[in-house]
């Protein structure tokens, strides 16, 4: 928590205490060691819970490379992998986990990130995953598995979508117990399953805390802190922990009326990646309008953790990973994220909608134009479009950026 | 069906170039007055079964953007800085250009990329004709792929043709139709590979694409007619390279870059020009369920194209194409900001450079201004390859 205001510290139980676990997390999870083999997996509706129960460690080079970008890391890689072919307009996470753990051995100063003994491509949202594991199946020579997920495109997962799902999932189980002579077991799968429930349960909480006015919490900045458990973790004794931890510090923050700014003035929906390269300053630039960003769709690149209906089930093992799994923000079409931002807008009480395209995702991006247009002249809301990259620093133009967010605001409060 | 005659084809013929660029789709508009209550539906690249809505009397059309034909000034602001210009320009056409949006009763994009995909979601909040997303399966291994597909396939027709049943005997019509255009092509390529001389690739370009827009019975009869024109053609053998166009099986490069890769010297043997209009080089069964074969087809026999997933095999997929056409080198045209390309060629140019076999790399745009740079790359890359 950056800014508490007009509250004495020992009446606060849990200030910091979320970011301060989630700090650890991060820096246990590459601290372990490798005891297990190694999958890779790609964030968005993964079958995260599937691998842990067949006794995998699982890793997500996405979350891997979007680390080393927050902390000005990402260059190097980038440049590494472009030294080899990868071309200026290839996905930034691409370029930073070929760079870093294929090019450089994996070596980082959080630790050592291993390479993979299989990987899974969870091909939801995104079809540059496909090309991603593609290369990285030959760089590394391992087993791949494709697990396709179409995109969703009705308003209930269709059973035959479903169907082939569940076929696949029970197909990819059969062949790695084959491939690494493991024995899959339904009731770990349940207990993991279980531990995930519960974490989407709190996630999804931490969601509708931003109700509140002010709000206890930035949906957008110190959401994505909040991510790595829910993503990299889920399905964890630990994950699930975190989430009650953090729900404990938000309704602290909620009874002494603490938001992330001192005086909540702007209320506002973001959509898209952030600019990891230039995260602060981004951040800093709608704090110091006392902007709060209260609901946000990127923490929903897992999938839709605030709809209950789309969370793990270890009563619906297999149906609940398989309508998971379609509802990744990404794998979502336009007409789906439309209205979600219109919920968003409306029941969260915001004033306007902050849109970021990046360079590199255009799952995400093509398109946020259109959204800006149904915005601002189908909904009457205000919305804001900048661009730059989420692993790049040379696409990040900060004054650039920093005069439309001025103007922006600037502008909605000559409007009140 | 419209059964074309040789005197059909003397328009065509004359008129070849103003028909492939023609962003009024003046020839989909007359087929549509020619068939009442017909429909004409506009399919994205790569690959859309077209033989499925051919099924019901509909013309499917392949559509390639606006090319050189159209400036952006509104796509830019829907879809932002970094997207491909054939999105753009097929944007532009939905946003501004009339004679498109009334061409079409339908449309479908393939996830061939995020970009196509999305695009569906643009035009679907603009227009009141159904759009379909079609998801093709990306599983060759599941027994689960085939029955997906097929439903997919069905959900597509349904959306564009909800009160319309399907024959399967028009189906099997249709494939047995779509087969003769596939084997023309062969019958082309092949000629092309054993007398490149005789088939300037303009011409060949221009005799596929604009097939896009016509019936496929009027396209075969142009097939045949160009197949015997360039048989009889006493054109001169050049010293030029054979060589291997990849990477462009989406958006399609100008004409001038497509007239410069021959004028500097080369034969292209081999090319991903409109790849999605001849994805199989082998016949879909005639016989049996007419859908399971459609599906099968594309699961098993489809172009290896960077839009499909294929483990393990992108650099055998350019080294066999590079020996089938006994070529000495490979051009990688791939569009800008087009990822799947630009992914895959980083395997297949280390695939060629550890069998010793050059390439280049050219980008391109559909709206160029003056490609001396890209005469110089190909000229640079031809004279390495004549004085090794």
């Amino acid at each position: 928590m950056e800014n508490i205001v007009a509250v004495k510290e020992e009446d606060l139980q849990y200030a910091g205490a979320a970011r301060k676990m989630q700090r650890q997390l991060v820096r246990d999870f590459y601290r372990q060691d490798v005891t297990k083999p190694v999958v890779y997996l790609f964030v968005g509706g993964n079958p995260a819970e599937l691998l842990r129960a067949l006794g995998f460690q699982v890793y997500m080079p996405e979350i891997t490379a979007l680390t080393m970008a927050i902390r000005h890391q990402s260059l190097q890689y980038i440049l590494k992998a472009e030294s080899i072919g990868y071309g200026l307009d290839v996905c930034g996470y691409v370029k930073t986990d070929i760079g870093l753990t294929h090019l450089s051995g994996g070596e980082t100063d959080m630790g050592k990130i291993p390479r993979p003994d299989l990987l899974v491509c969870n091909y939801s949202g995104c079809s540059v995953y496909a090309k991603w594991w593609e290369a990285l199946a030959e760089f590394y020579k391992v087993p791949l598995i494709m697990l396709d997920i179409p995109y969703h495109r009705f308003n209930d997962p269709q059973k035959e979508d479903l169907e082939y799902i569940i076929g696949q999932l029970r197909e990819m189980v059969e062949k790695i117990e084959k491939l690494f002579d493991l024995t899959f077991d339904m009731n770990r799968l349940k207990d993991v399953l279980a531990y995930s429930r519960k974490a989407e349960d709190g996630w999804g909480r931490s969601f509708e805390m931003a109700k509140h006015v002010p709000s206890p919490i930035d949906a957008y900045f110190e959401s994505i802190f909040y991510m790595f458990p829910i993503n990299a973790l889920r399905g964890t004794k630990e994950a699930a922990e975190f989430y009650d931890l953090l729900n404990r510090e938000l309704d602290e923050r909620v009874k002494h009326g603490i938001g992330p700014v001192e005086n909540e003035e702007f209320r506002t929906v973001i959509e898209g990646v952030p600019p990891y390269p230039g995260y602060r300053s981004f951040w800093n630039m709608f704090k110091k309008w006392n902007a709060v960003s209260v609901a946000a769709t990127y923490p929903k690149v897992g999938g839709m953790f605030d709809i209950p209906e789309l969370r793990h089930d270890p009563a619906k093992p297999w149906e609940s990973i398989a309508r998971y799994s379609i509802f990744s923000y990404c794998n979502l079409s336009w007409d789906f994220r439309r209205e979600t931002i219109k919920r968003y807008l409306e029941d969260f009480k915001a004033d306007a909608l902050v849109i970021h395209g990046i360079k590199s995702c255009r799952s995400f991006t093509a398109g946020q134009g259109d959204l800006r247009d149904y915005v601002i002249n189908e909904l009457g809301y205000p919305a804001l479009y900048v661009e730059s990259d989420h692993q790049d620093p040379r696409y990040w133009a900060e004054a650039q950026i920093l005069n439309r967010v001025d103007a922006f605001f600037e502008a909605l409060r000559m409007k009140r | 069906m419209t059964s074309a005659t040789s005197s059909d084809l003397i328009p065509l013929l004359t008129n070849l170039q103003e028909i492939t660029y023609d962003i009024d789709f003046e020839q989909v508009h007359k087929w549509k007055r020619e068939h009442p209550g017909k429909k004409a539906i506009a399919t994205f690249p790569v690959y859309v079964p077209h033989e499925l809505i051919y099924a019901y009397g509909h013309l499917p059309v392949n559509i390639y953007g606006g090319g050189e034909e159209i400036s952006i000034s509104h796509a830019d602001a829907i879809l932002g800085s970094f997207i491909c210009s054939i999105s753009k320009s097929t944007t532009e056409l939905l946003l501004s250009h009339q004679p498109f949006r009334d061409a079409f009763d339908g449309f479908v994009f393939p996830f061939i990329c995020d970009v196509a995909r999305n695009l569906s979601g643009i035009f679907g909040r603009r227009i009141s004709q159904p759009v379909y997303m079609l998801h093709l399966a990306q599983n060759v291994q599941s027994e689960h792929s085939i029955p997906y597909l097929k439903n997919e396939f069905m959900r597509m027709v349904s959306t564009l043709f909800p009160d319309e049943q399907l024959d399967l005997e028009k189906l099997r019509d249709a494939i047995s139709k779509y087969n003769e255009n596939r084997a023309l092509y062969k019958k082309i390529y092949e000629l092309r590979s054993e007398t490149p001389w005789k088939v300037p690739l303009d011409d060949l370009y221009m005799t596929i694409r604009v097939g896009s827009n016509l019936d496929v019975v009027k396209h075969n009869e142009l097939l045949k007619s160009k197949l015997s024109e360039y048989e009889k053609n006493e054109r001169p053998k050049k010293d030029a390279i054979r060589v291997v166009v990849t990477g462009n099986f989406c958006e399609q490069p100008p004409l001038d870059i497509i007239r410069l890769i021959e004028q500097v010297g080369c034969y292209v043997i081999d090319d991903d020009f409109m790849i999605g209009r001849r994805f199989y080089q082998t016949p879909v069964s005639e016989e049996g369920d007419p859908i399971e074969a459609l599906a099968r087809h594309y699961l098993h026999e489809g172009a290896k194209t960077a839009t499909r997933f294929h483990e393990g095999e992108k650099g055998e997929v350019i080294l066999e194409r590079v020996k089938n056409a006994n070529a000495e080198g490979v051009i990688f045209l791939t569009a800008k900001f087009c990822e799947p390309a630009l992914d895959d060629l980083v395997l297949q140019q280390q695939a060629l450079q550890e069998n010793g076999i050059p390439s280049v790399h050219i980008e391109f745009e559909e709206r160029g201004s003056g490609y001396e740079n890209i005469r110089l790359s190909l000229e640079t890359f031809v004279e390495s390859l004549l004085f090794d």
